[in-house]
């Protein structure tokens, strides 16, 4: 099998394939820097070149006397659900101000619609939520864009930075649309709208880059302000999905009783000598491994030779290297059927792929071994490790405190095992944890901030945690942190599960804290142990009273879990109880449980 | 008066209970745990029920940050053993809804339920109520279920006797109303304002410890009477009931390494008419509760509070709160204290079958479907089930006609096949429930049981002793549930896989038996009784029973007093 022909031609005479073989060993962020110092160079024009090497100065002097005299004031606007936005939001603010701008950070959620007319160049960085919605903090400014009360903006130059997931079929719409809506008032486009995944931080990085190169700060003017040779200073997360922490398991517990038809794991690993720290309530991303299984499913799908190299960023590897270790099998995405439908030509797959509806539902349960299957096309190994999508992290809510485990974090994860199409799928992560990973094992992570899942600033602050199954997790970290600092808080945990007996998940753990008082609140909602079935939200409606009290004296309310079922019960839920106890009228409660939204004391961890 | 600073913690606790209600209805709706408060795990015994753990899950739970699995026995009072068809298929119904889908028959004549969850316990309770049966006084330091023997030979007398113990039972059930308010909203107690609750002959803090009472109807001694705190021999004249002999002061429990603790049989004070008789039970309870040791709960049964004041003291008190004193006792003569199997007929011309129910366990298994064949039979039996005192079952005054019926049905089930070929030994076995669900237990009894007596059962064989009937009883502690000092072979459980060996109890539960070996694994029980086994077979007088052949051959000395049961 050969690689050579799948080379990308490129413009003016350059191959893909020998730049990559010439940076195949550079960093993101030696890339980066690379990308600044070639700008440098063409900007010095040609004579420059030969001094750069000896004395950055020069280069950096140069580029500097192309820079206009008065820089644009930057707005970066962000709508944030889980904090990525904020993050890379302040990334661009931080590289802005590195390049002489003036650069502000804005919450869309304290942002006026009306201030857009004064922006003069505005970077919009959203997320999208769910079925293609935008975040909570958002909501506004999108409504109002579309809006006739929205100002015309011929003045304003922008560009768009949506934060997304692919494997939602409304991949990024929420950042489309501002993007659109933006157009439509007259504004002009600044660098074309960058769309991510998951895993945001190198497009972001990229997006800035372009940005603030339009605007004409180039990167080397970095060097004129910094004593340092090192390039943007864009924040580095020290661990991260290409730089995972290999943390050892300490230990594995099923959590759930015999019997149950649930199946969770508590997992403790070790953070000892990492440096790794998390708060309580952010995500502790774990790298899996995909099951032996599913890899044969797909050679022998493919009939392809395992040991078949193929290219991988870069990098040369095994066909069953990268399906094992760097592609995602387990779920299928639009993104990797569009890919497909080039390699399979039927004319029936490509009906599917132009109809949302029947694709949403021929990917609901289908994975990559499906897919080829399904439809079987003669396809090389690098044609497969192409159309596939990059195995990402899996995130799960952490379940413990660093305060009270020092050098550990926890996790409790789900398996989640289900027989669809003919065979039985596992999640990659959840398996990967539950049956392929023992104690003493290491397995590779990396911390994902939550920024706004977190207590509240004010410990003396209530707070209510509404949990459903694996949902109790961040609550754990919760109440241990506040029971380790002494928090003046009250504490309300109401947790749901299936059956009592044996799926009440940290059970003794929280009969101590009630014990204590560190839990002031504990109810239960087992769905199953009774005729009638009972969740969550029944209980946050049976003790309306005790949950509006908190509330308006201030309480933080939380929501972990499920985000199809128990989400929008909850959100229901937490309207009824406001209409009961404060009569007020469905619009008027509604427009009550929004603004806790808005104040950030209405919080969800819903996935 | 006693010192209340030194009463049990026990007693403190019924004190503060209001007539046994306690924090029960908090502890109950208590949706955190399946346990009750520490409190109400005294006062819901009095209710009929014991808050158990299963134990085989303790510390694997305790890993999975899981509370231990908590659930509760419920012990059904029924007076004499005597169920109704109907009642039958409803204990079957509520096994199969609330419990682990068994059916516990035990050497009490009650029915136990196990596995039920703390938040089950109310339906379960009135689901007895809809067929007229409760679990008041099923457990806890009250007069527990009267017993009363099942063979039924004699119908007639029976039936006398039968009808005293129910009296008795009647009498002695507390009077509180936490139990209907607490288990029956309140039903069959809606009259007008709830009076202050009272307590004529127990008061509020009841009994010192729990208070039994068994009839037997001579030559049977299938309730053991002796080992009752008041045993009740029937004497008739003529086929009709004039009266009982009274014993009193019997009990099993001891406590190891106590040896102040020990089993004692009940001493006969006179004869008493049957008119006098449910009298007579009331002013010896009232002494025990005026006289008991409420400070230490070990020493509190009645047999130790007559070895501690003098069995004539004790009695003189009895005439003069009678106002009348006891006849001599009437002659008698028990001949075994183990059941009869098979079809009986009785004088009415009814017939009666006497079912064999290993460890008293009504369940299905792949071999035996007891516990379905059982409900069929119920569906169309116009008789009754009795219970007998050695966990087995009489289903009684079956209709002639139907005896083809039942004998399909028990066939099909598989449940009439293997009664042939069991050993006597293992007919007249008792086992307690010990693990996994009893707290007490240190080690297996009803679970392991069976498996022993595959052992046993091939030297009883190979000595030609497969007819012997001798008495084999386990527990899995000193506390004795199954009467395990009466059994010609006693095995009290000392430690998982370890149990003490007594030997030489008379086989018509008349003389206890004595320590013979300690602390003997499974190899051990069988070194040990395999001699002695084939000595009985050879040496054995003709209807020499094995209790009295190893007296006879010296290898125990009788025990001829409780006082007496320590000694070697």
């Amino acid at each position: 099998m050969s690689t050579s022909d799948t080379g990308q031609r490129l413009p003016i005479g350059f191959d893909d394939n020998t730049l990559r073989q010439l940076t195949g060993d550079f960093t993101e962020q030696q890339l980066l820097w690379l990308s600044g110092y070639f700008y440098g160079r063409y900007a010095a024009g040609p004579g420059a070149a030969p001094q750069l090497t000896p004395t950055a100065a020069a280069t950096t002097a140069a580029v500097a006397a192309t820079a206009p005299a008065t820089k644009p004031r930057i707005t970066v606007l962000y709508g944030s659900q889980t904090g990525n936005s904020k993050k890379a939001a302040l990334q661009a603010v931080e590289a802005a101000k590195h390049r002489g701008f003036e650069a502000t950070a804005r919450d869309m959620n304290d942002y006026q619609g009306r201030e857009l007319s004064k922006e003069q160049v505005l970077l919009v960085v959203v997320s999208t939520q769910g079925e293609g919605e935008p975040p909570v903090a958002a909501e506004e400014l999108h409504q109002f864009l579309a809006s006739s009360r929205a100002p015309k903006l011929p003045e304003l130059r922008y560009s768009v930075l949506a934060l997304g997931d692919r494997s939602y079929l409304h991949f990024c719409q929420t950042g489309r649309e501002f993007d659109e809506r933006l157009l439509r008032l007259g504004a002009t486009t600044l660098a074309p709208r960058v769309e991510c995944d998951l895993e945001f931080q190198a497009d972001a990085r990229q997006w800035i880059e372009a940005v603030l190169q339009t605007l004409g700060g180039a990167a080397a003017l970095v060097m004129v302000n910094g004593t340092s040779s090192a390039p943007a200073p864009l924040s580095v997360e020290e661990y991260s999905r290409q730089h995972p922490l290999t943390a050892e398991v300490l230990e594995k517990i099923q959590l759930n009783g015999r019997g149950s038809t649930k199946e969770t794991y508590h997992l403790e690993l070790s953070l000892a000598g990492s440096g790794l720290r998390y708060e309580p309530g952010d995500a502790l991303s774990v790298v899996p491994n995909n099951s032996e299984a599913l890899v044969e499913e797909v050679l022998r799908a493919t009939q392809l030779d395992a040991t078949a190299p193929v290219q991988l960023k870069g990098e040369t590897v095994p066909l069953l290297t990268a399906l094992t270790e760097r592609l995602e099998l387990s779920t299928l995405s639009r993104d990797v059927l569009e890919r497909y439908v080039q390699h399979h030509p039927a004319p029936k797959l490509r009906e599917l792929a132009g109809a949302t509806e029947q694709l949403q539902s021929y990917l609901y349960g289908r994975d990559a071994a499906d897919l080829l299957v399904d439809y079987p096309a003669e396809l090389s190994a690098q044609q497969l490790v192409d159309t596939l999508r990059p195995l990402p992290a899996r995130a799960y809510s952490i379940a413990s405190s660093l305060l009270a485990h020092p050098d550990e974090v926890h996790l409790t994860v789900g398996a989640v095992r289900y027989a669809a199409h003919g065979r039985q799928k596992q999640g990659a992560c959840s398996c990967y944890l539950a049956d392929r990973v023992a104690i003493g094992d290491s397995v590779r992570v990396f911390v994902e901030r939550n920024e706004y899942f977190k207590l509240p600033q004010n410990s003396d602050a209530n707070i209510i945690m509404v949990g459903a199954g694996t949902g109790v997790a961040p609550f754990r970290g919760f109440v241990e942190e506040r029971a380790e600092l002494g928090a003046g808080g009250l504490n309300w945990l109401i947790f749901g599960n299936p059956h009592f007996t044996t799926d009440f998940l940290y059970q003794t753990e929280w009969q101590q804290h009630f014990r204590r008082g560190t839990l002031s609140k504990l109810h239960v909602a087992f769905s199953r142990d009774q005729k009638e079935k009972i969740y969550v939200h029944n209980r946050l409606l049976e003790y309306a009273r005790d949950v509006y009290d908190w509330l308006e004296n201030g309480a933080y309310l939380y929501v972990c879990g499920d985000k199809q079922r128990l989400a929008a019960t909850v959100h229901k839920a937490l309207v009824s109880v406001v209409q009961l106890e404060s009569g007020a009228s469905l619009e008027e409660a509604e427009a009550y449980v929004r603004g806790l939204k808005k104040q950030r004391r209405y919080l969800e961890d819903v996935y | 008066m006693t010192d209340k600073s030194q009463l049990s913690e026990v007693e403190h606790v019924k004190d503060a209970s209001n007539y046994l209600r306690g924090t029960l209805r908090e502890s109950v709706q208590n949706p955190i745990t399946g346990a009750l408060y520490p409190d109400d795990t005294h006062l819901i015994k009095f209710h009929g029920s014991y808050q158990q753990t299963d134990r085989d899950l303790e510390s694997e739970r305790k890993r999975q940050k899981l509370e231990p699995l908590y659930s509760f026995m419920i012990r059904v009072r029924v007076p004499g053993g005597v169920a109704s068809p109907e009642q039958w298929q409803r204990m079957d119904d509520l096994a199969n809804e609330y419990a682990n889908g068994t059916l516990k028959l035990t050497t009490r004549q009650t029915f136990q339920l196990h596995g039920v969850l703390k938040r089950d316990l109310q339906q379960t309770i009135q689901g007895f109520n809809a067929v007229l049966m409760d679990s008041i006084a099923g457990c806890g330091d009250v007069n527990r279920n009267v017993m009363c023997g099942a063979n039924p030979h004699e119908s007639q007398l029976h039936a006398e006797v039968y009808e005293v113990s129910r009296q008795i039972s009647a009498h002695l059930t507390p009077q509180t109303t936490a139990y209907w308010e607490l288990w029956l909203n309140g039903e069959q107690h809606l009259s007008t304002e709830p009076a202050e609750d009272a307590e004529p002959i127990y008061g509020k803090t009841y009994l010192p410890r729990k208070f039994k009472i068994a009839l037997a109807v001579p030559p049977y001694n299938d309730t053991d009477i002796f080992a009752n705190d008041i045993g009740l021999i029937a004497i008739e004249e003529n086929g009709r009931l004039v009266g009982f002999n009274v014993a009193i002061g019997g009990g099993m429990g001891m406590t190891f390494g106590m040896p102040d603790t020990y089993p004692r049989l009940a001493d006969l004070i006179g004869f008493v008419p049957t008119a006098q008789v449910v009298d007579v039970c009331e002013k010896i309870v009232t002494i025990q509760r005026d006289w008991g040791n409420r400070q230490n709960r070990k020493f509190s049964r009645l047999k130790y509070t007559i070895d501690r004041v003098g069995l004539d003291t004790f009695v003189a008190e009895l005439q003069q709160r009678l106002g009348y004193a006891l006849e001599p006792t009437r002659a008698y003569r028990f001949e075994t204290s183990s059941d009869n199997f098979g079809w009986m007929q009785g004088p009415d011309g009814k017939l009666h079958l006497g079912l064999f129910v290993e460890g008293g366990r009504v369940k299905d298994t792949d071999a035996v479907q007891l516990k379905t064949a059982l409900r069929e039979v119920a569906g169309f039996h116009t008789g009754e089930f009795r219970l007998t005192g050695n966990q087995n079952l009489i289903i009684a005054n079956i209709e002639p006609a139907h005896r083809p019926q039942i004998e399909q049905v028990l066939a099909r089930y598989g449940v009439l096949g293997p009664t042939i070929e069991r050993t006597a030994l293992r007919l007249g076995a008792l086992a307690c429930v010990a693990l996994n669900t009893c707290s007490l237990a240190f080690a297996e009894a009803e679970r392991y049981l069976p498996q022993l007596l595959d052992r046993l059962d091939t030297v009883i064989r190979a000595h030609g002793l497969a007819d012997a009937g001798i008495q084999i009883r386990m527990t899995g502690c000193p506390n004795g549930c199954a009467r395990p000092y009466l059994g010609e072979i006693g095995l009290v459980g000392k430690a998982v896989g370890r149990y003490n060996l007594y030997l030489g109890a008379s086989h018509s539960g008349e003389r206890l038996n004595k320590l013979y070996r300690e602390m003997l694994d499974e190899d051990g029980i069988i070194r040990e009784l395999t001699p002695l086994l084939a000595a009985y077979a050879q040496d054995r007088l003709p209807a020499e029973r094995f209790g009295d052949f190893v007296i006879r051959q010296g290898y125990v000395q009788p025990t001829t007093h409780g006082q007496n049961f320590h000694a070697a």
